[in-house]
């Protein structure tokens, strides 16, 4: 079942809507009411974002240092790669859709970890690019902050997927009717790095 | 006692729009780029403002008058932008504490960028417009969400319930949406019009009895 397909059928929209509700459900009760509060997982994945942002940055840039969830470039005052601003959320979000839309279950499985792997990767690139901007445009890291972590993760997860819909392996049907995100901030030389978010409000 | 449109009026208005649409077909990219600019405008002069009065004259009053219980009170106050309310704790009870919760008014960036590029993509269709009432239903569902979370003071498992809704829910419909229509658009030609606006072509753009797509809504 395609897209065309789920959007002229009310119950095939209201089936598609309901599998993504559903992952997020038990999402949400696996990560909001015991894996967030646990926090081994969120301070795990923040110290791997810190670490490697630093690598992409150093051969790059001199006097990159990383502690924990902090990284700073030189004498700015550094990013927090907070809770919720690991990526974790993007990532969830991802994998609702591709349990959701039609697949394979063999194209399902490889294509999840590698489309983890690239939200992954945008988010390292984010933080970076954050911690740059922090450096050399301090003026513009708010901004920049607050708006290009929903307009970046809207548009890879839209990419990918956009790609499942195409590698899935999904029946295709010709179309008979028309229709129809966050982490990371600056540091203070002391312990008061900026927590780095992704939302805009 | 109005009259009704003769032929002659209706053949007239069916020959713009024939022509209007031959004109998008033959400069589809020109064509988006100029409708994407015009709902730029309109959000920034029309639907924002029209968003901060909706927030403050219509939402706020409305969620001013559900009662929380005793002992739980919370008060719903705006946000820096006017386009968030929170419910705040208030009374004796965690005087001052932050918000335990926000809504957003729908029809914001979440509903701008996709609708943006939908509009672009397919200049020639609507598709943009079936994601502007999504995101208007979906304010409505987590505006009612929002007032039963007031109405329950804001218990631990109304605040749980209420992130799932504008985490999850809203976010679904985000993304889910607009990847959903962009493929079908895909699926029904690319950056084509429909045949109904060329002229004497088929109508095949009118939805078929039974078929329809849920209207929900967004963030701002």
């Amino acid at each position: 079942m395609d897209a065309p397909r789920i959007l002229a059928s009310r119950r095939a929209l209201i089936g598609f809507f309901l599998k993504m509700g559903a992952a997020y459900a038990v999402w949400f009760v696996l990560y909001d009411l015991w894996l967030l509060p646990d926090g081994r997982l969120d301070t795990w994945l923040s110290h791997v974002v810190a670490a490697r942002t630093a690598d992409v940055l150093a051969p790059f840039f001199d006097g990159v240092r990383v502690s924990g969830r902090v990284v700073r470039l030189g004498a700015s005052p550094g990013i927090i790669v907070e809770d919720g601003c690991n990526g974790l959320s993007p990532l969830s979000l991802f994998v609702g859709f591709v349990l959701a839309y039609p697949g394979t279950a063999r194209r399902r499985l490889l294509f999840i970890p590698a489309g983890l792997l690239v939200v992954s990767a945008v988010n390292v690139l984010r933080c970076a690019a954050l911690l740059v901007v922090q450096a050399e445009r301090p003026g513009w890291f708010e901004p920049a902050h607050r708006y290009e972590g929903l307009f970046l993760f809207y548009v890879v997860i839209f990419a990918l997927w956009v790609a499942w819909a195409h590698l899935g392996g999904a029946t295709a049907t010709p179309a008979a009717t028309p229709p129809a995100t966050p982490a990371v901030g600056p540091a203070t030389p002391a312990e008061a790095a900026v927590p780095l978010r992704g939302a805009a409000a | 006692m109005g009259r009704r449109p003769g032929p002659r009026v209706g053949s007239l208005l069916g020959s713009l729009v024939a022509r209007a649409g031959a004109g998008v077909r033959r400069h589809p990219r020109w064509w988006g780029l100029l409708f994407a600019a015009l709902l730029l405008g309109a959000y920034a002069g029309v639907l924002r403002p029209a968003r901060v009065w909706g927030t403050a004259a219509v939402a706020a009053p409305l969620l001013a008058r559900v009662e929380a219980p005793a002992g739980r009170p919370h008060a719903v106050v705006p946000g820096e932008s006017g386009l968030v309310l929170l419910a705040v704790p208030s009374g004796p009870v965690e005087p001052g504490g932050g918000a335990v919760a926000g809504w957003v008014t729908p029809g914001g960036v979440p509903f701008l960028l996709p609708a943006l590029f939908l509009i672009a993509a397919f200049p020639a269709r609507p598709l943009w417009l079936h994601l502007l009432g999504a995101h208007a239903a979906l304010g409505l569902v987590t505006f009612a969400a929002f007032a039963l979370g007031q109405r329950l003071g804001w218990t631990p498992a109304a605040t749980s319930a209420y992130t799932f809704v504008g985490t999850y829910v809203v976010e679904t419909v985000n993304l889910g949406l607009p990847v959903l229509l962009f493929l079908a658009g895909r699926a029904r030609g690319g950056c084509n019009p429909p045949p109904a606006m060329v002229g004497s072509e088929p109508r095949v753009w009118e939805t078929p009895r039974g078929h329809a797509i849920p209207h929900e809504r967004d963030n701002e």
